[in-house]
């Protein structure tokens, strides 16, 4: 199955799933709509392009020509900075994620290293003492 | 009103104005001048630092850095026949050729000099079209505001790219992300599931720094190397002789005109406005045969169009609230976020405000007149920094300028989770631009359509009683039915170009 395919069927099960939520939304009183009117107009035309989108799916965009491994493994990395957000000192886990990014994508651990430690002290200055941010 | 005299100089006589132009300046002219590295992405990165700031210093360091970008796009387009930016896409077809023929140096001057023409024109047309804006502003109540919302969501077709039903599709999402959250009117908790962080809806700039920001760098990783400068670019002799100079103000207006024209239309971005002028400005010349071949009138026009779009779209940014594109649905993100509602009645209350942008655009415009006629010879090395750097940095300031907003993971995750979908979705042909636009429109589209409702005590005629509103309406209506009744392909006589993604400026 396509990939554009897939994505609409995605979007109709979100679109019935949207549809399904309103019904106990409380309903609108002397000819003013209530809050479910628009969420259910949306969810019944997402359900209509969901299935146009069936029907016609198109083609996606240019295939991937490089960092077929990296893409997937930046995300996993992004996810992890994001669980660790509060649990790790900002500075420290920002390198540490930026020295694993670098090398992912191809640069060599001294270069990686020099830009990493820059970078997250740069950030760290940046946000703690510029904006007054506190990230603990 | 915005067209004073006192209120255009403030800003031009204070140093903070002028620093802060300038930082947006540096800015664009690195997100411009990178191929991949768009204004757009620029402008969402950067927004969430704003909030700092009071909204007139933001706004100095956003329109300058979409001032800078825009015409920082035009550097690679002519040095490296790659577009920096959708909207110098016509500026490789003339700029690519005359660089090969050992006119760089000219080629990046006309480029500067016409970036300036271009936005100094529509500036003027700003501010003429601020005084019948400000009056109209009184006749604008919730049936207005809808309808004017409903033909700002009909632009979609316009920024959806080759698919209409994928650019729906992410409309659509939009809408229902735009419904999340405590409703306006009866304050009944919608699609919360229970979540206190989710009362006050989707945080918008975090959406938008994960679709432009994280997923444009997850894109930019997927793509093609860029190509490197081969290091022979001659870039003296930017000035064009008084021969030749004598040739070019005809295509510069014309180019202007058009993309005045074309900036001013929703939805129609500024590359659209620069192909316009450069086919126009060839159908006028006199040497048509050397446009796409090394044309001086071609680049000039091709730069003025994609310029002098920038003021046109402040026109209906600033005065209806519709974005023109993505950079504008981001400059309207940034007003909300300062507390400032892009509209008609801005023009009324705020003429200060309409003033100062109008007098940032031209200080911006000003800075990169200059800093592109002296500094030709650093743009090379602008184009050696490496991909990894600036995607590392875009990824972590993103997130981190995502949390720093409110001090809350909640937006971090969004802005992540904005940004693997928004990648998945882009690499399936769906475009992003219409996500935003109904972002933004959504909330306003709603909240009107049930006020409207309410003062006419249910009656939909309200909609199409009065002429402001059934004129929108009818616009927008002609605006969804035009591509049934316009089924042309691309123009076959226009250059072909390594064309990026029209989704972002």
């Amino acid at each position: 199955m396509s990939g554009p395919r897939v994505v609409a069927l995605t979007l109709g099960a979100v679109a019935l799933a949207v549809l399904a939520t309103t019904w106990g939304f409380p309903p609108g009183r002397q000819g003013v709509p209530g809050p479910a009117l628009v969420p259910r107009v949306l969810g019944a035309l997402l359900l209509l392009v969901a299935a146009g989108l069936v029907w016609a799916p198109g083609t996606g965009a240019p295939r991937l020509v490089r960092h077929h491994r990296a893409i997937p493994a930046a995300m996993a990395l992004l996810v992890a900075y994001g669980l660790l957000w509060r649990v790790v000192p900002y500075g420290v886990l920002t390198a540490f994620v930026l020295l694993a990014f670098l090398r992912l994508t191809g640069l060599g651990w001294r270069g990686a290293l020099i830009a990493a430690a820059v970078m997250a002290t740069t950030l760290q200055v940046l946000f703690e003492r510029g904006l007054g941010v506190r990230f603990q | 009103m915005p067209g004073d005299p006192m209120l255009l100089l403030a800003p031009m006589l204070s140093p903070d104005a002028w620093l802060y132009v300038l930082i947006g300046v540096a800015l664009g002219v690195l997100f411009g001048s990178l191929p991949g590295f768009t204004a757009t992405m620029g402008l969402a990165v950067l927004t969430p630092f704003t909030f700092w700031v009071a909204p007139d210093q933001a706004m100095a360091m956003l329109l300058g850095l979409l001032v800078a970008a825009i015409f920082s796009g035009g550097v690679p387009a002519i040095l490296l026949n790659t577009p920096g930016t959708p909207a110098s896409i016509a500026m490789t077809w003339d700029g690519y050729p005359l660089a090969r023929q050992g006119q760089a140096g000219l080629a990046l001057g006309l480029n500067a000099i016409g970036a300036f023409l271009g936005i100094f024109l529509s500036l003027v047309v700003l501010l003429l079209a601020a005084l019948p804006l400000s009056r109209l502003a009184l006749r604008f109540g919730p049936a207005e505001y809808f309808a004017v919302a409903v033909f700002g969501l009909s632009t979609i077709v316009g920024v959806s790219g080759g698919s209409m039903l994928k650019g729906l599709a992410t409309g659509l999402i939009g809408l229902l992300l735009a419904v999340i959250g405590l409703d306006a009117i009866t304050g009944y908790p919608r699609f919360t599931f229970g979540q206190p962080e989710l009362l006050d809806g989707v945080s918008f700039i975090a959406v938008m720094v994960g679709l432009f920001g994280i997923a444009e760098v997850f894109t930019q990783m997927g793509a093609p190397p860029r190509q490197q400068l081969d290091g022979h670019a001659q870039t003296s002799n930017m000035l064009p002789t008084r021969e030749q100079a004598r040739t070019l103000w005809a295509p510069g207006l014309r180019g202007s005109l058009m993309g005045i024209w074309i900036g001013l239309m929703p939805a129609a971005g500024a590359d659209v406005g620069a192909i316009l002028a450069w086919d126009q400005s060839r159908r006028f010349s006199k040497t048509p045969e050397k446009f796409g071949k090394g044309s001086l009138e071609g680049l000039i026009a091709a730069t003025t169009g994609a310029n002098a779009g920038i003021g046109g779209s402040l026109v209906t940014t600033l005065a209806l609230g519709i974005p023109g594109d993505s950079a504008g649905a981001v400059l309207i993100g940034a007003l909300l976020m300062h507390g400032l509602q892009p509209g008609p009645l801005l023009f009324r209350n705020r003429p200060d405000l309409v003033a100062t942008i109008v007098a940032l655009v031209f200080m911006a415009s000003l800075a990169t007149l200059v800093w592109g006629l002296i500094g030709a010879r650093v743009l090379g090395k602008i184009l050696k920094v490496g991909d990894q750097y600036l995607w590392a940095t875009v990824l972590v300031v993103s997130l981190g300028g995502s949390y720093a907003l409110n001090q809350s993971t909640g937006d971090v995750w969004t802005a992540l989770a904005a940004g693997v979908f928004g990648f998945l979705l882009r690499q399936q042909g769906f475009p992003m631009g219409p996500l935003v636009l109904a972002l933004i429109l959504g909330p306003m589209a709603e909240s009107n359509l049930r006020r409207a409702l309410a003062l006419s005590e249910g009656s939909v005629l309200t909609f199409v009683a009065r002429p402001i509103s059934l004129l929108f309406l009818v616009l927008a209506a002609m605006t969804l039915l035009w591509p049934l009744f316009s089924k042309r392909g691309p123009d076959s006589r226009l250059p072909d170009s390594s064309v990026p993604d029209s989704d972002t400026l």
